[in-house]
């Protein structure tokens, strides 16, 4: 039986829903659990699930919606207990220890932070980051859904005090040999990097420490950075940092969907920085002299290593078959896009972490069913999958193991209509991530995929595979 | 730019927070929840220098309030002294009301007053007065005053005049009439006028003319000493009472000489003071008042100058919008009862006494006081955590009023509006409850969280003068 609830007007981070989820499918009788806010994308994902949407139709974002599909009736006893206690704030920590500051004011954070990492709902986070600049402290908003006005007031306030704001949707970096968000645990080494995409950043520290080198900064400035409005201030300025860092021999840009002017503006600083540079504009063919340029990440890496580029080339072949790219990380699958275009393979991409399947839902590297149950969904029409799972700090603990049920959902489904689906997939990390890259590795290959390190190559291989 | 990073606060979910942690990395956590008036704290922010200013008309504000030295100096007649309290006005607790929302102690104490005063005959012609309008009703805190409980103020009683001698500004407030059946909780009967009399006739002319022999009182020092022995006071002020009395009593014998009265007279007053633990109460509420009066009025400034309740309303006011009152309904006392009482038989919260925790002490001094923490219902430890968390909402440590058992760090005091809107916690006051029947008196204490909203309205009213003031 289904079970629907709602609890009006108390917020829940969507990390902590979703644990509260996955503490509920423990439940003995809970067949399926979803507790999340009551976002219009979460009660459309409700309905598909089969929930009466006259149940919801109250229901606004500012609110819980509790969804539970039970073996019977006699389950909703212990389903509501566990959910209140899961629900209830811890009050005896409170009453014991010393409780935490209730802002970036308070008066109980004694040494003043040097960083301030931001994860709250967008229409919130500017609010904090002002508090961070307050503070003389850099701002790195993991935040998306940040009203672009808002990033216009803060970047221009971080310049005027020398500090750096990045984001919103700024999901990694890697400063004085701390990882920030996502990043992956990469060794130390020379070069720096600047981007203003999550996924680029990972994908390129990641290759240059399979190829030997290390990573001395990486900062992620936003995926607006090189958008008109912002102008690409963060990018300069982390860009001078890294030429004034006396450890930074080599400088990568990575950015998907620069503004054309911005990026020419970027890459002119770039090439004057005084150091050697590499530049993988995803969407974006403009070149300078000075700067070495790349097509795909991957050869972002190898140009940053001293390596030859290994550019896709059209060949002029003909492909057969439906590809599908269903994405957590939104450069690699921009990456992906670019490639199968140069290549004239039509294919159907959606990247999950886009902002508008993010609101009031964490990032599907941390909160992995939505993307899965898209890549189901792709058994029923297409012949080729192709997709990423992404390691490091902050990521789901193992995505692997949550993707690998639904490829076999999808090869099942394509079974069924006579077609046997080919599974690619981007496999981006290190050997010392905490998610233990081999592992990962075993468990995608166990399910049928083919997994690379380069996501270049997972779509090089996928486009291949078509071709007949 | 320096990339150095640690410590790295994080504001959003502790798993957020682990893996920096997992990497060694020392992380304040910050426990965050939405905050109120999203558009009025983005306003500050995003019109340039709007909120340096904010920021420094709040420092302002606030030195205002540290650098105040208070005594009392004198004791007269209210319709004398008091800005514009004449024949036919009476002033009450709280934001403004009218006879037709007062609750029970609010009704029976204004029908006391009118008879005190003889403009009825009888308590039902006065009831009649008071629901024609013929009376003339205002707040405590229009007329630089402040008012325990029902906070009547007529013009024939003695008001202590206290004197912030580092701004120059006045308070005034009533003698205390001590426990039992009292006008302030509604008691009306011929007992209560006939001491309420007696304060007028025979303590009040000596009790000012030994503070006009003594020069005056100075307040700020025996409020610092009070908090050092126990007080808070708000619930507690026996040291404070005690302090003042031993201090007074020479003025008091020389008083006695100089009015030519009887040695029994002098005796009367000092067992009035010794009877009256609450004395005090009236004192430290006038020397807030007169703190919190001068930093009034300054433009742009988000610091609370006034919280107050009547008894159906609890209002504020704030620095940069002079007298404004932002109401919302008086929230319901949550502690311990009398025997034979509870919460059906109380009141929503009364009075003006809130001043005191609108200027650091009461519930934002608890920990100065762990003989009154049973009292209102909680453990030693919920004092301490309770000026902690105030503490998250003020302005600045207060140099002069200090507590022991934190290390002699200052009470919070000065709260910011802004930081209430940002942190969504609401001030907590530790207060009497009164019977929601006129003269019952008080049936017990506890702690109350007022609500925010007038908090958040107040802000946004001040955002959108502050907006205004740069546009045109």
């Amino acid at each position: 039986m289904k079970h629907l609830e709602t609890i009006q007007g108390r917020y829940y981070d969507s990390i902590k829903l979703m644990r509260i989820s996955e503490s509920l499918q423990k439940v003995p009788g809970v067949e399926s659990a979803a507790v999340m806010m009551g976002t219009p994308m979460n009660l459309s994902l409700l309905r598909e699930q089969g929930f009466d949407s006259r149940e919801t139709a109250e229901v606004g974002p500012d609110d819980v919606v509790v969804a539970l599909e039970l073996a019977s009736t006699e389950t909703l006893p212990d389903a509501r207990a566990t959910l209140n206690d899961l629900l209830s704030p811890a009050e005896t920590a409170k009453d014991n220890g010393q409780a935490k500051p209730a802002s970036l004011r308070s008066p109980r954070i004694r040494e003043s932070p040097r960083l301030v990492m931001v994860a709250v709902p967008g229409r919130y986070a500017a609010i904090e980051a002002w508090d961070a600049l307050d503070r003389g402290a850099h701002a790195f908003l993991f935040s998306d859904n940040v009203p672009i006005d808002d990033e216009i007031a803060l970047k221009t306030a971080g310049i005027d005090r020398d500090l750096l704001v990045m984001g919103p949707d700024c999901g990694t970096a890697i400063l004085n040999g701390v990882g920030l968000g996502f990043a992956n645990r990469v060794r130390p080494g020379t070069t720096g990097l600047v981007g203003g995409s999550g996924t680029g950043l990972q994908q390129v520290s990641c290759l240059v420490d399979e190829l030997g080198g290390g990573v001395s900064e990486a900062v992620g400035t936003g995926s607006r950075d090189l958008s008109e409005a912002i102008g690409g201030v963060m990018t300069l300025a982390a860009i001078d940092m890294l030429a004034r860092d006396p450890e930074v021999e080599r400088i990568g840009l990575v950015s998907k969907a620069p503004h054309e002017p911005t990026a020419r503006r970027v890459l002119e600083h770039l090439a004057r920085c005084g150091k050697p540079s590499v530049a993988c504009l995803l969407g974006s063919d403009i070149a300078q002299e000075g700067v070495a340029q790349a097509f795909t990440l991957e050869d972002a890496a190898r140009l940053l290593q001293g390596l030859a580029v290994q550019e896709p080339v059209p060949e002029g072949g003909r492909y057969r078959g439906r590809l599908r790219g269903i994405y957590c990380g939104g450069s690699l699958c921009a990456e992906s896009a670019r490639i199968a275009a140069r290549l004239g393979v039509p294919a159907e991409w959606t990247d999950a972490g886009e902002d508008r399947y993010t609101v009031g839902r964490a990032h599907p590297m941390i909160d992995p069913r939505l993307r899965s149950s898209m890549v189901e969904q792709a058994g029923d029409a297409y012949d080729v999958l192709l997709c990423d799972v992404v390691l490091g700090y902050l990521a789901h603990p193992d995505p692997a193991g949550a993707l690998v049920p639904a490829i076999r959902e999808a090869s099942h489904r394509a079974a069924s209509r006579r077609t046997q689906l080919k599974a690619f997939v981007a496999l981006i990390g290190t050997d010392q991530d905490p998610q233990e890259l081999s592992d990962q590795r075993a468990q995608l290959e166990d399910a049928g995929a083919e997994v690379f390190s380069s996501n270049a190559q997972a779509a090089l291989a996928a486009i291949q595979s078509m071709a007949s | 730019m320096n990339p150095a990073v640690e410590p790295i606060a994080v504001v959003g979910p502790e798993e957020m927070a682990t893996p920096l942690q997992d990497q060694g990395v020392t992380c304040i956590e910050v426990d965050w929840r939405p905050p109120r008036a999203l558009d009025a704290l983005k306003a500050f922010r995003m019109t340039p220098g709007l909120e340096a200013h904010r920021v420094a008309a709040n420092q302002q504000a606030i030195d205002r309030v540290v650098r105040s030295r208070c005594r009392v100096i004198d004791v007269r007649s209210a319709g004398d002294v008091v800005p514009g309290l004449e024949r036919g006005t009476l002033l009450h607790a709280g934001p403004p009301i009218d006879w037709m929302s007062a609750s029970g102690p609010l009704q029976g104490a204004l029908i006391g007053a009118v008879m005190l005063e003889g403009w009825a005959l009888d308590r039902d012609g006065a009831a009649r007065m008071l629901a024609r309008g013929e009376i003339e009703l205002a707040p405590c805190h229009e007329r630089d005053a402040v008012g325990p409980m029902a906070g009547i103020i007529s013009p024939s009683m003695p008001v202590m005049v206290v004197e912030n001698v580092t701004f120059g500004n006045r308070s005034y407030s009533t003698l205390n009439e001590g426990l039992g059946k009292v006008l302030r909780y509604g008691a009306n009967d011929d007992s209560v006028l006939a001491h309420l009399r007696w304060l007028c006739e025979a303590a009040a002319p000596l009790l000012g003319e030994a503070l006009r022999h003594a020069e005056g009182i100075d307040l700020t020092a025996i409020i610092a000493q009070a908090l050092h022995m126990g007080d808070e006071l708000h619930n507690r002020n026996k040291a404070a009472t005690s302090l003042f009395t031993r201090q007074i009593a020479g003025d008091v014998c020389q008083a006695t000489e100089t009015l030519g009265r009887d040695a029994d007279e002098a005796a009367a007053l000092f067992q009035y003071l010794a009877a009256t633990d609450v004395f005090f109460l009236n004192l430290a509420m006038a020397a807030c008042k007169a703190c919190m009066d001068a930093a009034a009025g300054i433009p742009g400034s988000s610091l609370v100058t006034a919280m107050a309740r009547n008894g159906t309303e609890f209002g504020i006011w704030l620095s940069g919008l002079s007298r404004s009152w932002f109401t919302a309904p008086a929230p319901a006392v949550e502690g311990l009862f009398f025997p034979g009482y509870g919460p059906e038989d109380a009141n929503p919260d009364l009075g003006d006494s809130a001043i005191t925790e609108t200027a650091g002490l009461g519930a934002f001094a608890l920990a100065a006081a762990p003989a009154i923490v049973e009292f209102v219902g909680g453990s030693v430890d919920l004092g301490r955590r309770t000026t902690e968390e105030m503490a998250e909402l003020t302005l600045a440590r207060h140099p002069t009023y200090q507590i022991p058992a934190l290390g002699f760090v200052g009470v919070p005091v000065g709260i910011d509006a802004a930081l209430v809107c940002r942190t969504g916690i609401a001030p907590v006051l530790d207060t009497g409850i009164a019977h929601k029947k006129a003269g019952i008196g008080q049936i017990g204490a506890g702690i109350v969280r007022v609500p925010i909203e007038p908090f958040e309205q107040a802000f946004e009213a001040l955002a959108e003068m502050a907006s205004a003031g740069t546009t045109g």
